[in-house]
């Protein structure tokens, strides 16, 4: 992609940035009601992406056309406390909003620990846009979604922060392992707890 | 196409205002990696191969026999491709025209003769429409604009037929956020209105009749519309966002109820009257009458439970 190209992709974004983060605040309302009535959810989160953030995906050769290719312009996330929260989570939110796309990250072999998320994409609804939204071409038509508890969330935030390119040497590779291992077992033996101490016993989270 | 098949169907095409009509949104496999979809799929054919268009525009009309279940009359199903005004983005138009009764007068011959023919009327009330547009990619073509007189019909399986059965599609405002909405927005104007007593009224019979309307879909327009004016119609529509009031719904009742269940009256002398919203009104267990320019509450009933609390809540 030419220079001339990102430069105007680039103007193009910062003038509708307003706009996405209008819809962030009005997705986090919306996520808000839909689960106000759910338990042991710790936050709630959206946010438009930020300008060089967007630049630097949009310049992969992948996207042809990134104001509207790019799905994560606007995003959000829920994070709970225990694992069989995530489920209830998940039923609400796709009966509210219509899910293009569902994928449950986790390690693809069982012996190792890594990274574990739920990830959608969602269709934006047309009566949470503002009528501005209607008069600008190539608008995003969706947004992503995680849904991840605090362990999850911890081992994940970190590490990205981190921001290791490349393979790390083998000492970091088994302690980022242990870190994730470490994570994953708290949040099952917190899940398991929260669920005998349930009340009368019942197994289920309240 | 002939010219005035072609002019027909333009002009059919600018009085539907289409454009403006709301969206649903198709039901993908969010599991494929495709987001594969039987009409969206097809749509993208029809819009952009050429070649196999036919081919698609043949499975629509299959699966729109399949959706109509010989329930209906016949139905001529038109799909046509026109140019977007958006960059890289073709439109396609799905239409619906049924077959109705229309008289013909002949008076080709000495005799006038008049004769009842079958025809696919294009101003029908029953005729269906979806508008799908965009570009041939991954994020596009999930929407559809729909034209729908039968989509706010009491039989559900009626209303259903164009946007669930046949395009396998959504309405964008789920039936528990439009509940909800709703609910918040009746108790806004409620409030709001407080010194109303003749704006009280009408949101109190408004409640009534929708919690009898059972699965019609609504929109905050329509229920305006149908059970509201003067300053509790305005004061309603001023307690949402107007993108918010076209969205169509369902009223999940037990949601409804749970959000607008009671009523909560403060008298002057501290006596506090929470009742159900069911059993406030003539006849019922609580009244309330305008006596000299102040409204009484009268309460009767036999109590099961009494409690000693701090203060009143």
């Amino acid at each position: 992609m030419h220079l001339k190209d990102m430069q105007q992709i680039r103007e193009s974004f910062v003038s509708r940035h307003s706009l996405l983060r209008s819809l962030a605040d009005e997705l986090e309302v919306k996520t808000r009601q839909a689960l106000e009535d759910v338990p042991h959810i710790d936050r709630i989160a959206f946010r438009a992406k930020g300008v060089e953030s967007f630049v630097a995906k949009a310049s992969k050769e992948k996207y042809s056309h990134p104001l509207r290719q790019l799905e994560d312009q606007v995003a959000g996330r829920v994070i709970t406390f225990f694992r069989d929260d995530i489920a209830v989570v998940r039923d609400v939110l796709m009966t509210w909003f219509g899910d293009v796309e569902h994928e449950i990250k986790a390690p693809a072999i069982a012996q190792e620990f890594g990274y574990e998320s739920e990830h959608f994409v969602f269709v934006i609804p047309d009566h949470m846009k503002s009528d501005e939204w209607q008069e600008i071409a190539d608008m995003p038509e969706t947004f992503e979604f995680q849904i991840r508890t605090l362990f999850m969330h911890a081992w994940a935030e970190p590490q990205h922060d981190l921001g290791y390119k490349g393979d790390p040497d083998p000492e970091v590779k088994r302690e980022l392992a242990w870190i994730a291992a470490s994570a994953w077992g708290a949040d099952r033996t917190l899940n398991e707890v929260a669920r005998k101490l349930s009340p009368q016993g019942s197994g289920e989270l309240t | 196409m002939s010219d005035a098949l072609q002019n027909a169907l333009n002009h059919t095409f600018d009085r539907s205002r289409i454009d403006n009509a709301p969206k649903v949104t198709f039901q993908v496999r969010s599991d494929s990696a495709n987001r594969a979809h039987p009409i969206r799929d097809e749509a993208l054919v029809v819009a952009f191969d050429d070649d196999k268009g036919s081919e698609s525009a043949l499975r629509l009309a299959i699966r729109l026999a399949g959706a109509m279940d010989n329930r209906s009359k016949p139905t001529l199903l038109v799909v046509s491709v026109h140019a977007s005004p958006r960059e890289g983005s073709r439109r396609v138009l799905l239409w619906t025209f049924p077959q109705e009764e229309v008289f013909n007068l002949n008076t080709s011959s000495d005799e006038a003769a008049l004769e009842m023919l079958d025809a696919f009327n294009r101003e029908s009330k029953l005729r269906k429409a979806a508008l799908i547009e965009g570009p041939n990619e991954a994020t596009s073509m999930l929407n559809a604009r729909v034209l729908d007189f039968q989509s706010t019909a009491a039989e559900r399986a009626v209303a259903d037929l164009w946007i669930v059965k046949f395009l396998h599609a959504r309405l964008q405002m789920s039936d528990a956020e439009g509940t909800q909405l709703l609910a918040r927005v009746l108790r806004a104007t409620h409030t709001k209105t407080r010194a109303d007593q003749a704006a009280q009224d009408q949101i109190g019979a408004a409640i009534g009749a929708l919690r009898l309307i059972g699965d019609r879909r609504v929109s905050l327009d329509s229920i305006e519309r149908a059970y509201l004016s003067g300053s509790a119609a305005a004061t309603f529509s001023g307690a949402s966002r107007p993108e918010e009031r076209a969205a169509m719904f369902s009223i999940d009742h037990t949601k409804f109820d749970d959000m607008i269940q009671y009523r909560r009256f403060a008298l002057n002398n501290g006596v506090v009257v929470s009742a159900p919203f069911l059993e406030v009104g003539e006849g019922k267990g609580v009244t309330v009458d305008e006596i000299d320019g102040d409204r009484i509450l009268r309460a009767e009933g036999t109590i099961l439970e009494e409690q000693v609390r701090t203060r009143a809540s």
